[in-house]
């Protein structure tokens, strides 16, 4: 398992030295695009469709693209400056049922470091025993992130990074139909079946079906499985072919100079 | 002459030699089973198929030969596609991810001047004098004078499709087959039906194949690594196959039998779909 994030965690006036672990795996099933004649995986190249050149990283800028069609360039300087601050700055403690789950982003485990074990089991009891979860802002791949810090199964932090509540398109929020009247009969009958297909929350329950389905089908393909193909090789291959008929030409006649 | 080098020149045709036959005043170089090319790098690369079409549409992967062939050069070739050390043609066929090849056996167009009135014996030194790029797809043939038999031998104990013959004081023949060239094959061509298939503890597949749909056994092959019987949803079978052959036993059994080309009756185009009849025959 590899960290993808290092720094602090700062309550109040303490600091605790903490990485950060992905805490799912990836669901996509990676895929490459490879060139069909030969095999070899497809490089993206960017290119400028006007002046018909490809363009490496020193050729381009960031711009803010404006409606009415011109760009603002944007220097180095724009971006981020905080970007080498790793703290994860604890702003608020909230109950956790109020934070939305819309607004959760990916799961992180968070994982203490060298000196900072008590602090980090100080915080896990204490968030548990208020039932409290803390509100965060962090830099995480160069972009700034609001996350919930909070105790999961009463020993351990995990860090969900959130989405910024203003973010959140208010369109949802108007989505309503005409007015509807509903009998208290169908409300008891809705309520029922919901009943009847209540339990409790088994995560073993919901596999990721399609995504089993494509690695068996990955696994019956394996035979068609192919080298990317290098012509250099092939190259060789054949002058190796072609010198190999010449000298057994040359032993049968027992003078190589008939050879040319 | 005013032909351009830029543009189409038909290739010359060789006859099929009625027995291998050893001379000093003929050149011997291994007949590679491909499609016939004609390669000009004279403004830009183009390469044409033995009727004049762009095979570099079909073989994307031949654009470097731009690279590898000198500018202001026309040269005549083969595209082979190469598999485990091999020419294929089923892989050319099919255009699979095999590296194609091209191995150049005669030098039409050079510094910038033809040279189809000019003996083969010349223009195979022309050819030899190229800067042809090293270690590319573009490939120089080589080859022998005088010892025919003892190559063509060696080439049918190599598996190979067999031996080209030029006589080296003719002059280059556009589209014409005539007997200065002659071509001596190792191998027979022969069309059968898949009578059945099966799957490998490797997970391979092997084809049964027969004279007829439900015929005696003829042969087994490899199925080709692009056919799975599982993905073509049981509709494409019958299967014809074209097998390139040694000899056959008194039994009628296939020596040395492998794939030339293959097609799913009723699923035209799936196979059928590379340059029509392109072969230097």
């Amino acid at each position: 398992m590899r960290s993808m994030y290092k720094g602090v965690l700062g309550f109040g006036l303490v600091s605790i030295p903490i990485q950060l672990y992905k805490a799912f795996d990836e669901e996509r099933i990676e895929k490459h695009w490879v060139h069909t004649a030969c095999g070899t995986r497809v490089r993206y190249q960017k290119m400028c469709p006007v002046c018909q050149v490809t363009l490496s990283s020193e050729d381009m800028t960031k711009a803010f693209p404006l409606p009415d069609g011109r760009y603002v360039p944007l220097t180095t300087e724009s971006e981020s400056p905080t970007d080498l601050d790793h703290t994860i700055t604890i702003l608020n403690f909230h109950p956790l049922q109020e934070v939305d789950p819309a607004f959760y982003q990916q799961s992180y485990w968070v994982k203490p470091q060298a000196g900072g074990h008590k602090p980090y089991r100080l915080l896990v009891e204490a968030m548990d025993s208020v039932g409290q979860v803390a509100l965060a802002q962090m830099m995480l791949r160069s972009k700034s992130q609001l996350a919930v810090v909070r105790p999961f199964n009463h020993a351990i932090l995990m860090l969900h990074g959130m989405h910024y509540p203003e973010s959140l398109r208010s369109e949802g929020t108007e989505i309503t139909g005409p007015s509807i009247t509903i009998s208290d009969a169908e409300r008891e009958m809705a309520v029922r079946l919901i009943q009847q297909m209540a339990g409790p929350f088994i995560p073993e329950q919901y596999p990721n079906q399609e995504r089993r389905r494509l690695l068996e089908e990955i696994e019956r393909l394996m035979p068609s499985a192919r080298t990317p193909t290098l012509p250099i090789q092939a190259s060789d291959e054949v002058m190796d072919l072609m010198a190999q008929l010449r000298e057994s030409v040359a032993r049968k006649t027992g003078r190589g100079q008939g050879v040319s | 002459m005013n032909r351009d080098p830029a543009e189409f020149i038909p290739p010359m045709l060789g006859v099929t030699a009625k027995a291998p036959f050893d001379s000093e005043d003929w050149w011997f170089e291994v007949k590679w089973d491909g499609y016939r090319a004609i390669i000009s790098n004279v403004s830009e690369l183009k390469i044409f198929s033995r009727r004049g079409e762009n095979l570099l549409k079909w073989f994307p992967d031949l654009a470097p030969l731009g690279e590898s062939l000198p500018r202001g050069t026309v040269v005549d070739a083969e595209v082979v596609a190469w598999d485990n050390g091999a020419p294929s043609f089923a892989a050319l066929q099919s255009r699979s991810s095999m590296p194609h090849l091209a191995i150049a056996f005669d030098c039409l167009f050079s510094d910038g001047q033809w040279h189809l009135h000019e003996p083969f014996r010349r223009r195979r030194e022309y050819l030899e004098n190229l800067k042809v790029k090293e270690r590319s797809a573009l490939i120089v043939s080589q080859g022998v004078t005088g010892n025919g038999i003892d190559l063509f031998q060696a080439a049918r104990a190599a598996q190979l499709e067999g031996v080209m013959a030029k006589l080296r004081s003719s002059r280059y023949w556009p589209g014409k087959r005539v007997e200065y060239w002659q071509k001596f094959l190792s191998m027979r061509r022969e069309w059968f039906f898949v009578s059945g298939i099966a799957k490998l503890p490797t997970g391979n597949w092997q084809w049964g194949l027969g004279e007829e749909p439900d015929g005696p056994l003829v042969a087994k092959v490899m199925a080709p690594f692009d056919w799975n019987p599982e993905l073509s949803h049981g509709s494409t079978r019958p299967l014809r196959v074209e097998v390139e052959y040694r000899e056959r036993t008194k039994e009628g059994r296939l020596r040395h039998a492998r794939i030339r080309r293959w097609r799913s009756v009723g699923v035209q185009g799936d196979h059928g779909q590379a340059p029509p009849s392109d072969r230097l025959s």
